[in-house]
């Protein structure tokens, strides 16, 4: 557990320099937080959903897996946009969906639509990222792509060595407790009382592991020498410029489509034909 | 030793040790006794020095103040001097000083921060600036120093400890030092990964390329590599160094008195001389002892004490057919049936990750048998109340840290006392009592996390015992103990027995396994591998092994004799040993 979501193969994203599709989430948010509907993020999400398939060899079924979570946030979401979604038209709106005290309006419908759509392309290419990416890849290349610190970097990958050793720990000293005579279960008081108790050991020894490793990362001379070498070095490939070029052609094929057919006149929710009149 | 004018008086690249420690006084900031009191010492090229002494006596402060660490990236005052390889501490900068020691630290958890073998390497190198061209040559070299050239891809978090520590040990070899400094390399290993890495550590001695400190307390492995002994006293001073039979011939009762321990056949050396058997020279080695004892072996009592069948007792605990599954899938036991009868010591030894911890919980109820699988005095566990378990049955856990509820020593001890509902009276007067018997008395109002390593195990041990449970579950209580501590533990679970309460031991400590234990269980991948008298199993290596144990030095030493002698039974304890030898009353 101590990867995320990662997911260990061998492949043309797996190989991608982890700045590189952590990069593409920046302009993906962009472009779908300034273009309202439904096409574009559809599209978007298509775009990422095929590139894990196939150029990152993630079987269907461990992305079916990795989407899961999404689904009760973006079932929630399209309910309540749609619920409380008010519009600015002076007409009163064409009812899609009668409940008795809420009505569902067709505009408020499509725009619930678009916004869980957003949220789900920008999902999905947060997925690129982490389906493919070992995060001790991605603070790697922030060292030697980005200039971050060396002893913050590698600093930050010794602490998340100890993110599994936690969840053991945590579960002895559960057992531990238990086999005492502390009372399961109780007052209201109880049971923050009880984390206490489980928090105290876990930090005691958190820092002292915090303070070994300081020690030891010091004793092989970590930041010693001004210039450090790389054994692995992360570097910008012509591959890396492919897969950027291939989605900065793709954005552009979109969005260029959506204007030349004039896409978001017609579907802006705020009342876009409204205005224009 | 050699005196400061003669150091410093030319032919230095020659003469100069590796290793010269003059006047080096330590003090942390906020401390009001120093870590290290003027010590001074010289170690020459290609030594294997062994440094001694008890817990919280400066050993792993002077291991950074060999590479520097002290004082140059941890603050504390250092007075007196340090030359490594011609280098001093003070001043040297710390990556050329990494290039001349490289220190292993004991846990395997916390001192790697990549993710595979290879990087972890080099990952040293790239701190100093080697040219990316040459370190697959030099992680190559380094890992096959230690064995592990096999695994040089895998990843780091699936390799066993004792691997992650020969691991370590490439990653300071990768950076070619001459001193390597090992602080307390296989305290969190068990025999055989230590077995194991000492076989590394005697194949760096052989090359005859580096000089080696090892701060230890698993000595009998270690002895035959062993040139010079630095032993230290409390208080962070330096209190003999020597040849290392000079040393444990000459300074027997300061051993005794901090608790340090020693080669167990020199300590049985000590018995036997105390009950006229003098034994000279003093062995450090089993093959030592061998030789040492071969003259007596014409006199040795074959009248072999009789082993007193114990009364029929009902079974304390009793587990049938126990399977257990973990939610992620592991099988960690598969059909365990066992009878522990009360008033016993029963032993349950077997490798990491074998099971041993899952069925001890079984029979506590932390984890729930199925019912009907496991039976407490006589009753099924379902039977009893969540309040009425902790009346009768006890665990001390392997991390006492893990155990502790409150925030002072005195009412860790009166927890159990009061869940029970028992009068403040009575507790105060229990609780005073298991205080003063195990050295803590002055420690009541202090918080149990304040305490050092020895105190917390004896403070989960009293909180246990004070309890005077039926059935007593301990994992590993010997582990990181120092003798005295480990001896005050086992006498008063003894006391336990003998009063008809049940222990059950979970160990690697195979010595604890032959002087206190009449029974012993072998899991081994979640199966009972073994079961039955302690004399069965120390007497078969290949069972020992499969439980990932090695016969400790006097089981070795008992097997050596029964081949010299027909009829002789295996000897494996210090009392054994004192009765064949016609030395015991």
């Amino acid at each position: 557990m101590s990867q995320g979501i990662y997911m260990e193969t061998s492949s043309y994203l797996h190989r991608l320099n982890p700045v590189t599709k952590f990069v593409l989430v920046i302009p993906t948010t962009l472009i779908l937080t300034l273009v309202v509907d439904i096409a574009v993020p559809a599209l978007f999400s298509l775009f990422f959903l095929l590139a894990l398939l196939v150029l990152g060899r993630i079987p269907p079924s461990r992305l079916a897996r990795a989407l899961l979570p999404f689904l009760p946030a973006g079932i929630g979401l399209l309910w309540t946009t749609a619920a409380f979604y008010q519009t600015r038209m002076a007409e009163a709106p064409a009812v899609a969906l009668d409940l008795g005290p809420l009505q569902l309006t067709r505009a408020g419908i499509i725009y619930a639509v678009s916004i869980v759509l957003r949220v789900l392309a920008i999902y999905t290419s947060s997925l690129l990222f982490l389906l493919t990416t070992h995060p001790t890849d991605f603070i790697l290349a922030l060292v030697q792509q980005c200039r971050l610190p060396v002893r913050l970097g590698y600093g930050v990958m010794a602490a998340y060595r100890f993110v599994p050793l936690l969840s053991t720990e945590l579960a002895q000293i559960r057992a531990a407790h238990r086999v005492r005579g502390v009372p399961e279960g109780g007052g209201a008081l109880a049971a923050p009382r009880r984390l206490l108790g489980y928090a105290i050991p876990l930090l005691a020894s958190g820092i002292r592991r915090a303070q070994q490793v300081a020690v030891a990362m010091d004793a092989r001379a970590l930041g010693a020498q001004r210039r450090r070498t790389f054994y692995r070095h992360l570097r910008f490939s012509g591959s890396d410029l492919a897969f950027l070029l291939a989605y900065a052609v793709f954005a552009v094929v979109v969005l260029s489509l959506l204007v030349w057919m004039g896409l978001p006149a017609r579907l802006d929710p705020f009342g876009g034909p409204a205005m224009r009149r | 030793m050699l005196s400061p004018s003669l150091a410093s008086a030319g032919r230095r690249s020659s003469l100069e040790p590796a290793v010269l420690v003059e006047g080096l006084t330590v003090k942390y900031p906020g401390r009001k006794c120093p870590a290290l009191e003027e010590v001074s010492f010289s170690i020459q090229p290609g030594e294997l020095a062994l440094v001694l002494g008890p817990s919280g006596c400066g050993k792993s402060t002077l291991a950074l103040c060999l590479n520097g660490v002290i004082p140059q990236a941890i603050g504390a005052m250092m007075d007196g001097q340090v030359r490594v390889a011609g280098l001093d501490t003070r001043h040297a900068p710390l990556n050329r000083l990494s290039e001349k020691v490289g220190v292993v630290f004991q846990d395997p958890e916390s001192q790697f921060c990549l993710l595979t073998v290879e990087e972890e390497i080099a990952f040293g190198l790239e701190n100093l600036g080697i040219p990316p061209g040459e370190m697959p040559g030099r992680i190559a070299a380094a890992l096959e120093l230690v064995g592990l050239s096999e695994l040089r891809d895998r990843r780091i978090d699936r390799l066993s400890g004792g691997q992650k520590q020969r691991l370590a040990l490439a990653c300071v070899l990768a950076m070619e030092p001459q001193v390597l400094v090992l602080d307390e390399p296989t305290a969190h290993l068990d025999p055989q990964a230590a077995a194991e890495f000492f076989s590394a550590v005697a194949h760096l001695k052989a090359t005859g390329q580096h000089t080696i400190i090892v701060i230890e307390h698993r000595l009998d492995d270690l002895m035959p590599l062993v040139d010079r002994v630095l032993l230290f006293g409390p208080g962070g001073r330096l209190l003999a160094e020597g040849p290392p039979r000079a040393v444990f011939a000459t300074y027997r009762q300061d051993l005794d008195r901090s608790g340090i321990w020693i080669p167990q056949v020199t300590e049985l050396a000590y018995r036997l001389a105390e009950a006229g058997v003098e034994i000279d020279p003093l062995p450090l080695t089993v093959e030592e002892a061998a030789e040492a004892l071969e003259p007596y072996l014409g006199r040795v009592c074959l009248r072999w004490p009789p082993i007193v069948d114990p009364p029929e007792r009902q079974p304390a605990t009793e587990v049938r057919r126990l399977s257990y599954r973990f939610p992620s899938g592991f099988q960690a036991l598969r059909e365990v049936s066992l009878a522990i009868p009360e008033g016993s010591f029963f032993a349950l030894v077997g490798p990491n990750g074998a099971g041993k911890s899952t069925l001890a919980l079984h029979l506590v109820g932390v984890l729930e048998p199925p019912p009907g699988a496991v039976r407490l005095l006589g009753r099924p566990l379902g039977a009893y109340t969540r309040q009425g378990l902790p009346h009768l049955v006890s665990y001390v856990f392997q991390n006492p840290e893990h155990q502790f509820l409150t925030g002072t020593v005195y009412d860790e001890v009166a927890f159990g006392l009061r869940v029970q509902g028992l009068a403040e009276r009575e507790v105060e007067a229990r609780v005073s009592a298991i205080l003063e018997e195990f050295g803590l008395a002055s420690l009541a109002p202090a918080h149990p996390f304040t305490l050092s390593q020895g105190e917390k195990r004896r403070l989960s041990v009293a909180t246990a015992l004070v309890l005077r449970p039926r059935l007593l579950i301990l994992d590993e209580p010997t582990f990181g103990q120092d003798r005295r501590t480990t001896a005050l533990i086992m006498g008063r679970l003894r006391e336990l027995v003998r009063g008809g309460g049940t222990v059950v031991a979970i160990t690697h400590d195979l010595r604890l396994v032959a002087e206190e234990a009449s029974a012993a269980g072998v899991l081994v991948a979640g199966q009972l591998a073994f079961l039955g008298p302690v004399a069965a199993l120390l007497g078969s290596t290949s069972l020992l092994r499969r439980a990932g144990l090695v016969p400790p030095p006097l089981v070795r030493l008992g097997q050596r004799l029964a081949e010299q002698r027909d009829g002789l039974p295996l000897l494996s304890t210090i009392e054994h040993y004192l009765a064949a030898l016609g030395a015991g009353r």
